[in-house]
């Protein structure tokens, strides 16, 4: 009877062995497959997703050498012109949003970049804040995301697809920073009922962007939260709340929506398509007035005849050029 | 949350796991029960009311049930002769309302949920424009999940409680389990009560052959799911719901594509719910068994969705079959027909009621009335031409076994396969008609081979990868059919051979399935029935 024991015990030691060995050659071909596979890390962009074309855009330029570093979902496109930015003041910059992004995913997002980048400035886009779908589905979303941080394998398992199919083309961009100058008028009459409510924060949502504000200030980064001119998105109660968290951390907060004399955007000739994002000519406008602020507020560095930045004088004059064609 | 999520396989099913087993033998189904009630939840708390109400119905009715016996023994054992006759006679007509009584309410939640706007848009058409009554308003109600599965549950519980095929639960929340065990709640399979019962209530502790021989089956049902089934859903909505008319060859491809998606994705969930009751030791039965295997529609139908065709076997067609209208005729036919004809009619009078529900437990449509009633067509035409195509071989001298023959009829068996799933998937009947007659007009074999195929939205990548998907699917039912039980054969040989296969098998899930970006989130198909 005991030796059946002493039996029984060391079969249960040997399978649970044998389970942890297999998971560990399991976690072993993730660990090795996610080195070799990881588009970002090994500059193969052919199978960069769509999505992520400006991120992996900024990890691909050259280490610690851009300043300003622009974060959020589809409306960090047309937040700001990084080239003119470069060309009018020699500010390093790049937006690095990805669209749908959300806070857990820029809060990986912003570890990754920190590892080849050592931004003076983080602008946090704040539509982001707002875009929580159900608690089990963020909590879901964060879970998938840390772990596609740690194995990217798994989020670029199509990596195979490179050897098989033609690659697309990827699309031009200027510091994350593409001319989109369609029209799209915003119909819906006055966006702006004030209100003094708060709207509220989803938990995780607020865990991560208390997790991406800490990773800034840890790294000696500053932030600035922009909000930008979005009809369709914008409440006052999302207003406030951010203005309440910006407040409570000290986190400088612009929201383009309430700054209408300022920037003077034009619901009829400055948006993209009837009143989610804008269009080159708000964000021409706006990157205007943030140019001013940030050389009014920060110490950024005029990087202009600094010799690792001569591609960026080829892109200005591209982008210049392009642009010629809508102004 | 649904079978092939991560969260169900990675995080839902370990914590059920370890709770399970941390449990008192005696409570482990309660474990399981609140783990299958939080599982329903996720579609929606009001979901969870109607397991409760049914298992209430069918809790009342078998021990109503039971009393009767009870009683009619009683009665018996201080009856004699003639009497005893009339006893029995008369608890049967008693069991027979209870039963009826049951069934009907329980019937009636899935009926009023499932079909009323159907039956209502109907009759409003019948009626006409120039009725000038008042219309019958859609109630817009929503299905919850898994209803369709568990009222045959319960109907098929109450109906062996009345055959005396098993005895009733007297433990509530055990039949509540039998209704909403998680693995089975949303794509079946229908188990019978008498089947299922001892392992699914016996808290028997886990074990590590169970564990790992459940894993690998779910792992090999996501693999049809997520790296075959998914890809092919691009082809078939591109076809199905883009639109656009397509004609000719494009026809064939979305016949042919959509009953290798249903395959794949049916017989996968299966996998994935057969290994996660195999996990606690519970073993459920096989819904699939090679079934394009199959020489003749009825055979396709006792290896397609098999526990919904033994459902519909043991409590339509038997008691069809033995009813007194059947039993007549089967005299009549024998004293006064020939025994062909006889079985021929006899068949259509019990088969008729099976088709209709089938199609109509599919869906509320037309197509899938049409799909039932095609199927009892085929099924009756092969009855008939039975005996013709027996003299021919007779004739002839051809083996039951000739290959030749054999391929013959599985290829007309496949043909028959891929029309029906081309009305079943139709967004219409009218949709599933223009479909068939324009796969004869504009007919170019070139389409399948000069890429067209990759006009469809799905890439030249991610096709390969479904077709030797799908190679490797059929081949292993092709070692299936021969050696039953493929687990063993692979647990009989060595550990890096094994292992091998375990890990390539994850490795392929991992890498090669259509899940994240580029890819669409595809929900089951048999869930929304």
């Amino acid at each position: 009877m005991q030796t059946s024991k002493i039996n029984v015990k060391k079969q249960s030691i040997k399978k649970a062995t044998g389970f942890l060995i297999f998971l560990g050659i399991i976690l072993s071909f993730l660990i090795i497959g996610s080195y070799f596979v990881n588009p970002l890390k090994c500059g193969i962009d052919t199978t960069v997703f769509e999505r992520e074309i400006y991120f992996a855009g900024l990890l691909s330029e050259e280490n610690d050498t851009v300043d300003v570093i622009i974060l959020g979902n589809s409306e960090t496109f047309g937040l700001i012109s990084p080239m003119h930015l470069w060309q009018n003041q020699g500010i390093a910059s790049y937006i690095a949003g990805q669209p749908g992004l959300r806070l857990s995913e820029e809060y990986y997002s912003l570890k990754t970049i920190l590892k080849k980048q050592s931004p003076k400035l983080v602008i946090l886009e704040t539509n982001n804040i707002f875009d929580a779908i159900s608690t089990f589905g963020e909590i879901k979303y964060t879970i998938t995301t840390a772990f596609c941080h740690y194995f990217p394998i798994v989020k670029y398992h199509s990596f195979w697809k490179k050897y098989v199919s033609e690659s697309k083309p990827q699309a031009i961009h200027y510091n994350g920073f593409s001319i989109r100058a369609d029209v799209v008028p915003y119909e819906g009459g006055d966006y702006l009922t004030y209100t003094d409510e708060l709207e509220k924060m989803d938990a995780i949502t607020k865990h991560y962007l208390d997790m991406v504000v800490g990773l800034c200030r840890q790294n000696n980064i500053e932030v600035l939260f922009v909000c930008a001119p979005s009809p369709n998105s914008f409440s006052y109660k999302k207003h406030n709340s951010v203005q309440a968290y910006a407040d409570a951390n000290s986190i400088p907060f612009i929201d383009m929506n309430v700054l209408n004399e300022e920037i003077d955007i034009n619901l009829k000739t400055d948006i993209l398509d009837g009143g989610e994002h804008v269009n080159l000519y708000g964000t021409l406008k706006m990157t205007n007035y943030l140019e001013k602020y940030l050389t009014d507020n920060y110490s950024l560095p005029d990087r202009r005849q600094d010799k690792r930045y001569v591609k960026w004088h080829e892109r200005t004059a591209e982008f210049m050029d392009e642009l010629k064609e809508y102004q | 949350m649904t079978y092939n999520d991560y969260v169900y396989f990675l995080m839902f099913l370990p914590v059920s796991l370890i709770v399970y087993q941390l449990l008192n033998q005696k409570i482990r189904y309660i474990s399981l029960l609140i783990f299958s009630l939080a599982f329903i939840s996720l579609f929606g708390t009001s979901s969870i009311i109607f397991p409760f109400v049914i298992a209430t119905i069918i809790y009342i009715t078998s021990h109503m049930l039971e009393r009767q016996k009870s009683l009619c023994k009683v009665a018996l054992k201080q009856a004699d002769g003639e009497q005893k006759k009339r006893i029995k006679s008369r608890f049967t007509k008693k069991k027979r309302i209870i039963l009826a009584f049951g069934i009907v309410l329980t019937l009636s939640m899935l009926i009023i949920l499932k079909y009323f706007d159907f039956f209502a848009k109907a009759i409003n058409h019948i009626r006409g424009a120039a009725y000038t009554g008042e219309k019958i308003s859609m109630l817009h109600l929503i299905t919850p999940i898994g209803i369709s599965f568990y009222t045959l549950q319960a109907i098929g519980y109450m109906a062996d409680v009345y055959w005396d095929k098993t005895s009733a639960e007297k433990n509530y929340f055990k039949l509540l389990l039998f209704l909403c065990f998680f693995p089975t709640v949303m794509e079946g399979p229908i188990c019978s009560y008498a089947n299922i019962k001892s392992k699914l209530f016996s808290g028997e502790p886990l074990k590590s052959d169970n564990l790992a021989n459940g894993s690998i089956r779910i792992v090999w049902g996501l693999f049809k799911k997520i790296v075959v089934a998914d890809r092919l859903y691009v082809i078939v909505t591109a076809l199905f719901d883009s639109g656009q008319s397509y004609s000719g060859a494009y026809i064939i491809i979305a016949a042919i594509s959509y009953t290798i998606q249903l395959y794949m994705e049916f017989s996968g969930c299966m996998d994935i719910v057969i290994g996660s009751g195999w996990l606690f030791g519970i073993k459920l039965p096989e819904n699939f068994r090679q079934p394009f295997l199959s020489k003749n529609a009825s055979e396709f139908w006792r290896r397609w969705h098999i526990t919904l065709g033994v459902w519909l076997k043991t409590y339509i067609f038997y008691p069809v079959s033995m009813s007194a209208p059947v039993k007549k005729w089967n005299q009549f036919g024998k004293e006064k027909l020939n025994k062909h004809v006889t079985m021929i009619v006899m068949s259509a009078l019990a088969l008729f009621p099976v088709w209709i529900c089938n199609g109509l437990w599919h869906g509320a449509g037309w197509n899938y009335i049409f799909y039932g009633m095609y199927y009892f067509v085929i099924i009756m035409l092969e009855l008939i031409l039975e005996p013709v195509g027996k003299n021919i071989t007779d004739t002839f001298k051809i083996s039951e076994n000739n290959k030749l023959i054999s391929f013959f009829k599985t290829f007309k068996t496949w043909i028959i396969i891929f029309i029906g799933e081309l009305f079943f998937r139709a967004n219409s009947l009218a949709q599933g008609f223009d479909m068939f007659f324009a796969m004869f007009r504009d007919f170019h074999l070139s389409t399948f081979t000069d890429g067209s195929i990759f006009s469809l939205g799905l890439s030249r990548a991610d096709f390969l990868v479904a077709v030797f998907g799908a190679i490797i699917v059929f081949a292993v039912g092709i070692i299936r059919e021969r050696h039953e039980n493929i687990l063993e054969i692979i647990s009989g040989k060595r550990l890096y051979i094994r292992w091998t296969i375990y890990i390539s098998l994850i490795l392929a899930v991992i890498i090669f399935g259509a899940y994240g970006a580029g890819y669409m989130e595809v929900d089951f198909i048999y869930a929304n029935f």
